[in-house]
């Protein structure tokens, strides 16, 4: 994963959010791209990001720099109360992010100018394991991505 | 061991000048365009048929070269784009003189001719990039062609 792709600049943003931080802890950060690793969930909420797809747009002379990202977040709880909060503060959140250009990713860091993320879908799901189920909350994202240098 | 002939030309670098109002022109690449189309470079048809036709009898006149569109991702305040926009408005308007380089690179067949910017459909739908797509510019007269070199 490339460091501008978008789940990483996301996670970057997010780690450093007093809210985020609040759900998914400090250290760790339970902030997961594709898989959730084992022995997390026992310690709070847990999000877990991964890509659907992705559109990019090309003209006559090649790609540009704009990328369409849809990204499917779940986050995962043994309270199902507890992981549709999250989620909700995740989407609170991902109005505050701009991935259209690097204002948010300075030094020091500005307010972001262009919040181009959509919501797509939301959707409540169960993952069984041995001695428990985990309740997830999901949303669907189409996220514009700046993938330029 | 023997190659198999290119089956086709990727439209790949294909590209649209501006080449401006005045001689000699000027040409422009203009960037961030996509899906160049000529729709409709064709001769008029006349049907001539007679009492003593058996069939159709066609008689063709003037050539009509049509339309040129492309798609543009539109970036309002680049100095290109604002020079584009600027066609339209401008009254009255003035025919620009164009230039579209086939696959640049590969093939380099160039037809050159000149038109109006007659169409720039700006669009910001929610959810899309911002474009002009279908932007169009309606030809002038014939076009010229200046042949490349072919598949290289």
């Amino acid at each position: 994963m490339s460091l501008n792709s978008a789940e990483a600049k996301i996670r970057t943003l997010a780690q450093a959010d007093s809210t985020m931080q609040s759900f998914f802890g400090v250290a760790p950060f339970r902030w997961f791209q594709v898989r959730e690793p084992q022995g997390y969930i026992s310690q709070g909420t847990c999000i877990r990001v991964r890509r659907v797809s992705a559109v990019y747009d090309y003209v006559q002379n090649g790609i540009l720099q704009i990328e369409q990202v849809r990204l499917q977040f779940d986050v995962l709880d043994l309270s199902q109360e507890t992981a549709r909060n999250a989620l909700t503060a995740v989407e609170r959140f991902l109005r505050s992010v701009d991935l259209m250009n690097s204002n948010q990713f300075n030094s020091p860091p500005t307010a972001g100018a262009c919040f181009a993320n959509y919501l797509l879908s939301e959707r409540a799901g169960v993952e069984p394991q041995i001695k428990q189920q985990v309740y997830i909350w999901s949303a669907d994202y189409r996220i514009f991505n700046n993938i330029g240098p | 061991m023997s190659t198999l002939a290119m089956p086709a030309i990727s439209s790949f670098n294909t590209q649209l000048f501006l080449g401006g109002p005045t001689s000699p022109p000027s040409y422009v690449l203009q960037g961030r365009i996509g899906n160049i189309k000529f729709g409709g470079v064709a001769i008029d048809m006349v049907d001539v048929s007679n009492q003593t036709s058996t069939a159709h009898r066609q008689l063709g006149t003037l050539l009509k070269s049509g339309e040129l569109t492309f798609d543009l991702y539109w970036e309002p305040a680049s100095t290109q784009d604002q020079t584009l926009f600027n066609l339209i408005i401008a009254a009255p308007p003035a025919l620009q003189q164009w230039k579209v380089v086939f696959a640049a690179g590969t093939d380099n067949t160039a037809w050159l001719f000149n038109g109006y910017l007659s169409k720039f459909p700006a669009d910001a739908s929610i959810g899309k990039a911002l474009m002009a797509p279908g932007t169009t510019i309606s030809i002038d007269n014939d076009i010229r062609v200046v042949y490349g070199a072919g598949p290289l």
